[in-house]
């Protein structure tokens, strides 16, 4: 099955195109002004560079973010447009996800980390890897980094933007804890997104193109942010 | 609404300004002194002078005063000027999970490589990073205001410092 993948959670655009287990092309374009602008004729690129037209795909998969705001919303709402417009079926998964299952096979705990954007607070999640799948366990984070870090409890595999810009603190928690946390390198691919969609279309799974929606993560990244504000307010009150 | 007192170094400076003209052309100096990755919160009640005090900190950043409009209605508006420049306006806005829905974090992103200037900023202090300036506005009079500027993080400290000197 040839699956279209878009992720534009972090304003680039990561589009490829799975086959089965084949890869038959993965593009990454990094962020610019106008690399949103850019999607659709990104996308045609990467179908004509694979060989494939729109009509051969039989299924879009699309990054649910969490991210950036505009970026979730623009790659959402093409991955969208595409299927509704051309009646194949559409598929959103979260970014973490994809991110984690990039992280390779391993058995370790694996927790994709990206940047909500403004002080210190993150997204991230924790996942294991199954004999097929991979499952998220817990809730999705938003937070501080510092928070994130203390939940580590357990050899983990750190991953994403986020992962990459703390490195210097998960060594730190490394040495100070004794577990082997380990950073590792991993881009977002849209060929990913699509075969982690492949698989729930071979399940007979697929989301509605009209309701399907970012996971914008709103209600938690708000408190998440008061919290934080008021605790540092308050901790610098206390501190004289 | 809490102060925002978290940050290390904060340096402050008041202006007293007797007519909107001099509130323009103190804006115009701050403006010309700001560099790329400024965040300026306003702080003040309706009529105290933000859209104003904006258009003077525009005309300091080289953006052409007819394109500045007060951006109530559309919360942002984007202008080209020596650095770029997002005008915000969160006076429409009621709660923070609003501030999210127009993608305030992306926003405060892309200030890294130009200017934010934010009315209504109370609204948003929990998610400003720990470097920015804050203008809050008192009414003395029909025309009379005064200005109280506090620059959170080192970056606004000279900054600050500098504005009384002409």
């Amino acid at each position: 099955m040839k699956v279209l993948g878009i992720d534009t959670s972090g304003y680039a655009n990561a589009i490829g195109v799975s086959d089965g287990d084949r890869i038959s092309g993965d593009a990454f374009f990094e962020a610019k002004t106008d690399s949103l602008e850019k999607i659709v004729s990104n996308i045609d690129y990467v179908l004509k560079e694979a060989g494939l037209c729109l009509g051969d795909i039989q299924g879009i998969g699309v990054g649910l973010g969490p991210g950036s705001w505009t970026g979730i919303r623009v790659g959402v709402t093409v991955g969208k447009v595409l299927a509704y417009s051309t009646g194949k079926p559409v598929c959103g998964i979260p970014t973490l996800k994809v991110l984690a299952y990039s992280a390779g096979d391993t058995s370790a705990l694996v927790c994709p980390v990206i940047y909500a954007g403004t002080r210190d607070t993150v997204y991230a999640a924790f996942y294991r890897r199954g004999e097929d799948m991979i499952t998220r366990e817990g809730e999705y984070y938003v937070g501080s980094i510092a928070g994130l870090i203390e939940m580590i409890n357990e050899p983990a595999i750190m991953t994403g933007s986020g992962a990459e810009a703390y490195r210097h603190l998960f060594e730190q928690k490394a040495v100070s804890s004794g577990f082997a946390i380990e950073v590792v390198e991993s881009v977002l691919s849209g060929a990913m997104v699509a075969r982690l969609a492949a698989r729930r279309f071979g399940r007979g799974e697929s989301d509605d193109a009209l309701s399907l929606e970012p996971l914008y993560l709103k209600e938690s990244t708000a408190r998440a942010f008061v919290s934080r504000y008021s605790a540092g307010a308050q901790a610098k009150g206390e501190g004289g | 609404m809490l102060d925002k007192i978290h940050s290390k170094i904060q340096s402050h400076y008041t202006f007293t300004s007797a007519r909107p003209a001099t509130s323009f052309n103190f804006g115009k100096r701050l403006g010309e002194r700001l560099a790329g990755g400024s965040i300026i919160a306003l702080i003040g009640e309706l009529g105290c002078g933000k859209t104003l005090f904006t258009k003077g900190i525009c005309a300091g950043l080289g953006v052409s005063n007819k394109y500045i409009s007060s951006p109530t209605f559309v919360l942002v508006n984007e202008y080209k000027g020596r650095l770029p420049v997002f005008h915000m306006d969160l006076y429409r806005l009621d709660t923070i999970t609003e501030e999210f829905e127009i993608g305030m974090l992306d926003y405060l992103s892309r200030a890294e490589s130009g200017v934010i200037v934010v009315e209504w900023a109370e609204k948003v202090l929990p998610l400003l990073p720990d470097s920015y300036l804050q203008v809050r506005f008192e009414v003395l009079s029909a025309r009379g205001r005064q200005l109280e500027l506090t620059g959170f993080g080192e970056k606004f400290a000279g900054l600050v410092g500098g504005l009384g000197s002409r």
